[in-house]
């Protein structure tokens, strides 16, 4: 499976080197057997593109944000027999990133979470709206490490 | 006609958890639908980096009041892999009997509310009076019903005796003897199946396109199935059959559901009998190693997803849960498309609607 | 005094009350046992009429007042004045030359009282379920009114204790029309919107149809004439299909019926037990091309027989 997982991340990487040549994507395995394909931010289209063509990876588990050590970081996850994870670190204070919408209608809950829990704006999505969260939710985006900190609130 | 809104939900005997629907109808024919929800949401991702490593094993099961062992299963197999321990088999192979019992319990549970919500009550007396026998043996097994608190960081927490082994097996067959005329009945009965077929189609192409997973996408013909995509153990030791059906309608979820049932009282019974010896939990290190892992299951409702990011303190940095009824809800307007009234029932039912665990 | 008597005690208005309680604890008793459950104790529909009657009376706004208190009692009244001319046993309040005519008659007023509760209601679930009634009567009505029919025009008269009469000379109505007896039954449980014809009613799909913004005392009086309805129903097909005594001589009359009512009402609950719910447009087709074209059938076979 590993070894399965190295071929088709490096086999991404190499394709994403065609399309985004000035952009040098790391490969990293992660426990589990999750191949990780850094891209950035307008590379995420081209890089879907390579997916969903070249390899036939449609199955998108889930997006994932997170703020690693200080930056927002989106993951997609994508499984076909194996797993396979984009990571786009986004750009602050846009917060913007492209939707798969378009691509993945899959994918509209998944932004819609984002948007609304990490306050991330996906370029054309047709509609984002909050998911979760009630209408009159007042405040931040809730999951924002810089919201929590603001409301002091700690569920300890 | 003029056109209607029908609110159902968030209360409405149909729905057995909040989730709000307002179907736009011309007489009885549904032209429109949209959905809301977050009615119990309870920001479990939040709360999560709040606790530690151990307490979030028992609050992750709270995620969903059906499948609460998987998911306990699935994060805590994400920590192990961030901690690099091995769980011993024995242990391994209990997580595998609780999950496929739990199984067996939602399809039957899914099937006694497709029964009820389609009036056909002694069906659904029937399927939840077989799940009581799961019920029992879960536990037996474990001390609750269906919060089970059987796992632990490196393995599982209960174990079983010779002679209780024995006593399961036992009931099993018993089981699969009730399972067997129950199904045979929802297979050979009419009436179930005028109300189910070609209602709430979803073709294969919807499916891929939607990142549809479980029953609902394997009704439609797409072949996948974690326990045997991924090659967890101990389902790449164990032989079992992963049903598919082409139609894409609820009466195909249904034999997809059903069939799976009988798959998985095979897979306890195997799990059972081939029962490693040996400790069920292996010594943890107390510290988590910072960083991040993925752990996917197959759920009753299909794959569930965890991210565990951990920065080296007693709590993850960050849980991100994936319910697989979140990608059935996606598909609720394709599938409320050109029906009636009463098939609104057949279609929320078919998808077997799990809101607490979209909510999270 | 014996009219009195009759008309409030036996087999009027207190033996109709006490059956409909009686059928309906029987009926969800053998429904249950069939489940594999229990069931409730036999009290339990006394229980739930006096719950009702002392809960509070709620009338949704925007509601038609007036019309929400008559409609039940309209529907009531028919059902009762229904049971006067079918008899009990051979003991009926009234009867004249053509009170099946009338009898059908008031059986359909309830079934117009539902619709027109709907219709006047405010509530979504409301309209649609008077909807559905609507379409449910067309769908029922024609079938079942041809298959009672089927035994008047066999016996040459209109009046039901004629018509028992007739098959105390020749056999039971169900011998000789066993096709008429099914779609009767089938009607029956259209008319009564019981299980698997509870379309207007549907639970999962319009919560109680018509009656769901009820409560309290009028809530009692349309479940009062619904369980009424049952009873005057199945006490028609009764004497219209298995009228005669004669296999029973030796036993006293009464009885005997009680027993044949409780075997209808048994069929009922089996219906209920083993089918799911029909779809509207099921019900219309099942209704249309199936029930109406047999019924038709059976209809012109009689004539053709009494032709011969």
């Amino acid at each position: 499976m590993t070894t399965n997982d190295e071929r088709i991340a490096e086999s991404v990487a190499v394709a994403l080197r065609e399309v985004l040549p000035d952009w040098e994507p790391t490969v990293s395995t992660m426990p589990m057997d999750d191949a990780w394909v850094s891209v950035p931010v307008d590379g995420l289209i081209p890089a879907l593109e390579v997916l969903l063509g070249r390899f036939d990876i449609r199955h998108l588990s889930a997006i994932t944000a997170d703020e690693i050590d200080g930056v927002l970081v989106l993951l997609y996850h994508f499984w076909e027999g194996e797993g396979i994870t984009l990571r786009v670190d986004l750009q602050e204070p846009e917060r913007r990133i492209p939707t798969l919408v378009s691509f993945l209608p899959g994918a509209d809950f998944y932004e819609r979470e984002v948007f609304e829990m990490y306050g991330v704006t996906f370029d054309g999505h047709p509609d984002l709206r909050p998911l979760l969260l009630p209408d009159d939710w007042e405040g931040g985006p809730p999951m924002r490490r810089s919201a929590i900190e603001e409301t002091g609130e700690s569920g300890r | 006609m003029s056109k209607t809104i029908v609110p159902i939900g968030p209360q409405h005997p149909l729905l057995k958890e909040p989730v709000a629907f307002q179907i736009t109808v011309e007489g009885e024919q549904v032209i429109d639908s949209a959905m809301r929800m977050g009615y119990v949401h309870r920001g479990i991702e939040r709360l999560c980096e709040e606790r530690t490593y151990v307490q979030d094993i028992h609050l992750l099961e709270r995620v969903c009041g059906i499948c609460s062992h998987v998911h306990a299963t699935t994060y805590c197999r994400a920590v192990e892999a961030l901690i690099g321990v091995e769980v011993p088999l024995r242990g391994v192979y209990l997580r595998a009997l609780l999950c496929e019992l739990e199984r067996i319990h939602s399809h039957l549970l899914w099937l006694g509310v497709l029964a009820r919500n389609i009036g056909f009550d002694t069906i659904f007396m029937y399927a939840w009076r077989d799940r009581e026998i799961v019920l029992d043996i879960m536990e037996d097994l474990s001390g609750g019903r269906v919060s089970h608190a059987a796992n632990v960081i490196g393995g599982v927490r209960v174990d079983l005796t010779e002679a209780r082994r024995e006593e399961i097996l036992g009931e099993l067959t018993f089981l699969d003897g009730q399972v067997a005329r129950l199904l045979n009945v929802v297979e050979q009965e009419q009436s179930l199946r005028a109300r189910t077929r070609d209602i709430g189609l979803l073709t294969l192409e919807q499916v891929r396109q939607y990142c549809v997973v479980g029953p609902v996408a394997r009704a439609s013909g797409l072949d996948v199935d974690f326990r045997r995509d991924s090659l967890q153990v101990p389902y790449d030791r164990l032989t079992f059959e992963v049903p598919v059906h082409d139609a894409g309608d609820v009466w195909a979820r249904t034999l997809v559901r059903s069939q799976e049932t009988v798959e998985s009282l095979r897979l306890c019974r195997q799990i059972l009998e081939d029962l490693p010896e040996g400790p069920t939990s292996a010594r943890v290190p107390r510290r988590v190693k910072a960083g991040q892992a993925i752990a996917r299951a197959e759920a009753p409702r299909g794959e569930v997803f965890y991210y565990v990011r951990s920065d080296g303190s007693d709590s993850p940095a960050r849980v991100k849960v994936r319910t697989p009824t979140l990608t059935s809800l996606i598909t609720l307007p394709v599938q409320l498309q050109e029906i009636t009234m009463a098939d609104v029932s057949v279609v929320l039912s078919g998808v077997d609607l799990c809101i607490a665990c979209a909510d999270r | 005094m014996v009219i009195l008597f009759r008309l409030l005690v036996f087999p009027g208005f207190l033996f109709l009350f006490f059956s409909a309680m009686l059928f309906d604890w029987v009926d969800r008793r053998v429904i249950a046992r069939f489940q594999e459950r229990v069931g409730p104790p036999w009290y339990q529909p006394f229980a739930d009429f006096v719950k009702l009657l002392a809960k509070e009376d709620v009338l949704s706004t925007g509601a038609h007042a007036t019309a929400a208190s008559l409609l039940p009692v309209a529907a009531l009244v028919a059902v009762l004045t229904a049971a006067l001319y079918v008899p009990v046993g051979g003991i009926a309040v009234a009867s004249f030359e053509g009170d099946l005519i009338l009898v059908l008659f008031l059986l359909s007023v309830p079934a117009i009282s539902y619709f027109l509760v709907g219709w006047i209601s405010v509530g979504v679930y409301s309209v649609i379920g008077g909807n559905r009634s609507l379409l449910q009567y067309f769908s029922y009505e024609v079938p079942f009114l041809m298959a009672l029919a089927a035994p008047a025009a066999l016996s040459g008269t209109w009046s039901i204790a004629r018509i028992v009469a007739y098959q105390g000379q020749t056999s039971w109505g169900l011998l000789m029309q066993p096709l008429g007896f099914i779609l009767a039954m089938i009607g029956l449980v259209g008319k009564l919107k019981r299980d698997p014809l509870d379309i207007p009613k549907a639970k999962s799909e319009v919560i109680a149809g018509p009656l769901t913004e009820f409560s309290g005392r009028k809530l009692a009086l349309w479940h009062l004439a619904m369980e009424m309805q049952t009873v005057v129903g199945i006490f028609l097909l009764v004497n219209l299909f298995v009228g005669d005594s004669r296999f029973f001589g030796w036993l006293p009359q009464l009885p005997v019926f009680g027993l044949k009512a409780l075997a209808l009402l048994v069929l009922l609950s089996m219906a209920a037990v083993l089918y799911a719910r029909l779809r509207i447009d099921q019900l219309a087709d099942l209704g249309w091309k199936i029930l109406a074209p047999l019924a038709l059938l059976q209809f012109v076979a009689t004539l053709w027989i009494i032709g011969l």
